[in-house]
């Protein structure tokens, strides 16, 4: 029995990590954003100080 | 201010900006300075940010294979006839395989994923970060180490886009003896507002690289056109961004007012330019534009042979 739940278990785990995995690929930034988020964080750090 | 002559070393561009950021493995300093050593611990452990993602990425990885295997281990382990052994390890197996195919399908975009999260998470330390180089940078400055001071600017301005970083880049610039042959740059110096530093800058690359003059620079010029003009040589330096502005048919279209200004002055190889490029492109509306040239064309130039 207890090996069955261990088994449903780690057929759930996997479903849940493949959700995830295309969750993350859905939500992917561009290398573009990627350069827009590095100069906002400059930029709002910037008015932060000023 | 006495100029300096100096030998920049080429600013190495990259596709992004962020790539050239560095982090470090032993103790998570941002830089941007430095290519293997860490300013700060002095470790050699710098490594690409994109580097670190995969870092965190393969952690991930370790940790869902340990789990699968510990599930596997007790399905195993509480195993009651040798059929649900076989059954645990096969699904043990199965499961690894659809994980590694999964990874395997959407790897590069969870390393984007994983990159921009790091730069969230960590962008207090981000600023901090390349606040020190910065410091690092000025402290260069006060030992009389001016091209290197300014490399290093010119480095951290990749990202940091303030005006005092320009400024301060400007300001260097300034002190050198500038030539044709230097890896010189202006778009990403150019300022909100007003500043006579930029502006005898931006004469002095009208001069030197002209190619380096576009769109925004003459923008730049035509809003601050009328300070430029109380400048000493203010004149000089607009006609210099006139003729510039002449190389590209697309500019004399977008400008017509500021080449049309400066025209009359422009030098004998800059005007034969304009000349050329209304003369070649007679389907365009030229307007008054067009007027001024023809008749600077008949008062200075109508008998000269380059023109005909």
């Amino acid at each position: 029995m207890v090996t069955y739940v261990c088994l449903g278990i780690l057929f759930l785990f996997v479903l849940l990590r493949g959700i995830h995995y295309y969750n993350q690929r859905k939500k992917a930034p561009t290398p573009e954003q990627l350069d827009q988020l590095a100069f906002a964080i400059f930029k709002n750090s910037d008015r932060g100080n000023s | 201010m006495k100029k300096i002559p100096v030998q920049l070393n080429p600013y190495i561009k990259t596709r992004q900006a962020y790539e050239k950021l560095k982090i470090c493995h032993s103790c998570g300093r941002f830089t941007i300075l430095g290519e293997k050593i860490c300013p700060s611990c002095g470790k050699s452990s710098l490594i690409k940010l994109e580097k670190k993602a995969l870092s965190l990425q393969r952690r991930g990885i370790v940790k869902e294979t340990i789990l699968i295997l510990a599930l596997v281990a007790a399905g195993i382990f509480f195993s009651e006839s040798t059929l649900q052994t076989s059954l645990c390890a096969a699904g043990g197996v199965t499961s690894l395989i659809l994980l590694w195919m999964l990874r395997r399908n959407t790897r590069t975009e969870r390393q984007s994923y994983q990159l921009g999260k790091l730069l969230q998470r960590e962008s207090f330390k981000l600023v901090d970060g390349l606040r020190l180089d910065r410091e690092a940078a000025i402290e260069v400055f006060h030992n009389d180490e001016k091209q290197q001071a300014y490399e290093m600017l010119r480095e951290i301005g990749t990202l940091v886009r303030t005006d005092q970083i320009k400024v301060e880049q400007i300001l260097l610039l300034q002190s050198f003896v500038l030539r044709k042959d230097m890896d010189l740059m202006l778009e990403p110096l150019l300022l909100d507002h007003f500043n006579p530093d930029l502006v005898q800058y931006m004469g002095e690359l009208s001069k030197l690289k002209r190619g380096l003059l576009k769109e925004k620079a003459f923008r730049y010029a035509l809003i601050h056109e009328a300070q430029i003009l109380r400048m000493k040589d203010g004149e000089h330096i607009l006609i210099g961004i006139a003729g510039a502005a002449v190389r590209l048919k697309r500019y004399v279209i977008l400008y017509p007012h500021l080449v049309m200004r400066y025209a009359r002055k422009l030098p004998k190889d800059r005007f034969l330019r304009l000349y050329n490029v209304i003369r070649n492109n007679p389907q365009h509306n030229w307007g008054a534009l067009g007027a001024e040239v023809s008749e600077i064309y008949n008062e200075k130039y109508k008998w000269d042979t380059q023109f005909q």
